[in-house]
């Protein structure tokens, strides 16, 4: 189509959003997986490479704050709209601190805990699939979203379960103190990524509602 | 010769700039629309509708009493101070129940015949009113919701529909607006013969466009936010509801209030969600504000007609 409305360009961008933050998380995962490999060099420079895909979701979240103020969608969903891609966007960050965390810190993952890390990892990031749905199926169909949020919810719920394992064995291992703590850090930074991911269903849920009559 | 039509034209001004909130002001706050291009739009349509449609309302003024030059002057003249003060006053204030409220006062003044017949479909119109208008919102919502959901598939999708609709619906008001108003603002000039109908429904559909275009801002900003609280449907159902009501007063000849058509169309929605979107003080003012605009303007009009009847007594007629 040879003319595109605010709301379509704003809804595009969002897209484009989306994906560069699923690459910061991709890098985040590949820094962890490389990481507990002992592979430093690999995971420093996924590091990178998620730092570079947190700047650049940065760029097209302010690309599309800019448009929201020139005007695109009514003023009852521009503030939600915001508030998704400002929540969408702290993934990417969180993605970001945690690849730094990692490289940076470098805590000491005893070798029977580092599947349980992988797994807790990989089960916050996969949240991200039903929400990268969820928020693109706003411009398609409001029940798939629906759909997405309570599959979000699930999923969340799933990623505490886990969290609350890893973190009972954490402290029921013979480390220092100090050394739980430090990995009871890097938990609560990986399923940060849930919470925010859940945050920003509730927000979905909200744009929805909203449309209701 | 223009001049004995000012206090018509400056009634229509007054006209202009308080009701233009009735048609695009929830959609304005809503931000559905620029006020700029809202403005423009309610100018066009109210012109259009004033022009195709305004003639049936003169009959309906003119016919109450025997008007002459001075009558009509001091009844367009009375209804303008009368709208005027009240709205400075901040009290809900209609047009034609001012127009009407001097037409009366100069009548009982003169000892003219007035027509009590005709007053009463006037009377039995303006209670319809809110009452018509709450009907046409109650099926109106309940008809276009399902219509909505199935069309509001997404948020652009949504979007879109909203900000048609917002137009297209607030043109329609405009256009039952200048329809039926514009009777108001020059109704006593046709009934004394000054003027031609046509050539009133110009006069008077540019009186309020210059209302529309130089003064809405802030009456469109205050009183339009009073419906902003509804979400955009509800707003957009209400507008049309009043849109319908006007344009249908208009087609029988009897200028009515808008600001009693939104009212009647927010009670309406109200009663299809369960809830009660106009407060009892609300209402209560309506009508103090409905028999105020009648009493005033009958009163100022009877005192402005007895001192000019001493100094100019065949001026009366």
């Amino acid at each position: 189509m040879w003319w595109k409305s605010e709301e379509s360009k704003v809804m595009a961008l969002i897209e484009e959003h989306l994906k560069k933050v699923e690459e910061s998380l991709k890098g985040m995962m590949s820094t962890i997986e490389d990481y507990l490999k002992g592979q430093m060099d690999s995971a420093e420079s996924y590091t990178s490479k998620t730092r570079q895909a947190e700047s650049e979701a940065d760029e097209l979240r302010r690309t599309i704050s800019d448009l929201l103020h020139r005007g695109a969608f009514l003023p009852i969903f521009r503030e939600d709209v915001m508030q998704l891609v400002g929540m969408v966007d702290r993934i990417a960050e969180c993605a970001q601190d945690c690849s730094k965390f990692i490289t940076i810190q470098r805590p000491d993952v005893p070798d029977d805990l580092r599947e349980d890390f992988l797994k807790v990892a990989r089960d916050s990031v996969a949240i991200m699939s039903p929400l990268d749905e969820g928020v693109n199926n706003l411009s398609e169909d409001f029940s798939i979203t629906r759909e997405k949020v309570a599959q979000i919810h699930r999923m969340e719920s799933d990623v505490d379960e886990l969290e609350w394992q890893l973190s009972r064995r954490i402290f029921s291992t013979d480390l220092e103190l100090a050394c739980k703590m430090h990995l009871r850090q890097l938990v609560d930074m990986i399923v940060a990524i849930s919470d925010i991911a859940e945050d920003a269903a509730e927000i979905l849920e909200t744009l929805v509602v909203k449309k209701q009559v | 010769m223009i001049f004995k039509f000012l206090p018509g034209l400056y009634l229509g001004w007054g006209l202009g700039s308080n009701d233009a909130a009735n048609v695009f002001g929830p959609q304005v706050n809503a931000g559905t629309i620029r006020y700029r291009n809202a403005v423009i739009l309610a100018a066009i349509f109210i012109i259009i509708g004033a022009v195709l449609e305004g003639r049936g309302g003169f009959s309906t003024i003119g016919g109450i009493s025997t008007l002459v030059l001075a009558t009509a002057i001091i009844g367009a003249l009375a209804a303008a101070i009368t709208v005027n003060v009240m709205s400075h006053l901040g009290l809900p204030v209609s047009t034609s129940q001012a127009v009407i409220g001097s037409i009366i006062g100069l009548s009982l003044l003169n000892r003219n015949p007035v027509d009590y017949a005709r007053l009463s479909k006037i009377f039995i119109c303006w209670m319809l009113t809110p009452l018509g208008s709450a009907i046409f919102a109650f099926v109106l919502y309940n008809l276009l919701a399902v219509i909505w959901q199935r069309r509001a598939r997404n948020l652009i999708m949504f979007n879109s529909t909203v900000k048609l609709l917002s137009i297209l619906i607030g043109c329609y008001a405009a256009y039952g607006l200048g329809a039926n108003n514009v009777a108001n603002v020059m109704g006593t000039f046709v009934g004394a013969n000054l003027i031609s109908p046509f050539w009133a429904t110009i006069l008077g559909g540019i009186s309020i466009c210059t209302g529309v275009l130089t003064y809405s801002r802030k009456v469109m900003y205050t009183v339009g936010k009073k419906l902003t609280p509804l979400d955009p449907f509800t707003a957009l159902v209400a507008v049309m509801a009043e849109a319908l009501t006007l344009h249908i007063f208009a087609m029988i000849g009897v200028p009515v209030s808008s600001s009693q058509a939104v009212v009647g169309a927010v009670v309406g929605v109200g009663l299809v969600k369960g809830t009660n979107m106009i407060n009892r003080a609300t209402l209560i003012m309506i009508l103090v504000g409905w028999i105020l605009a009648l009493i005033g303007s009958a009163v100022l009009a009877y005192i402005m007609g007895w001192l000019v009847g001493r100094w100019w007594p065949l001026a009366m007629g």
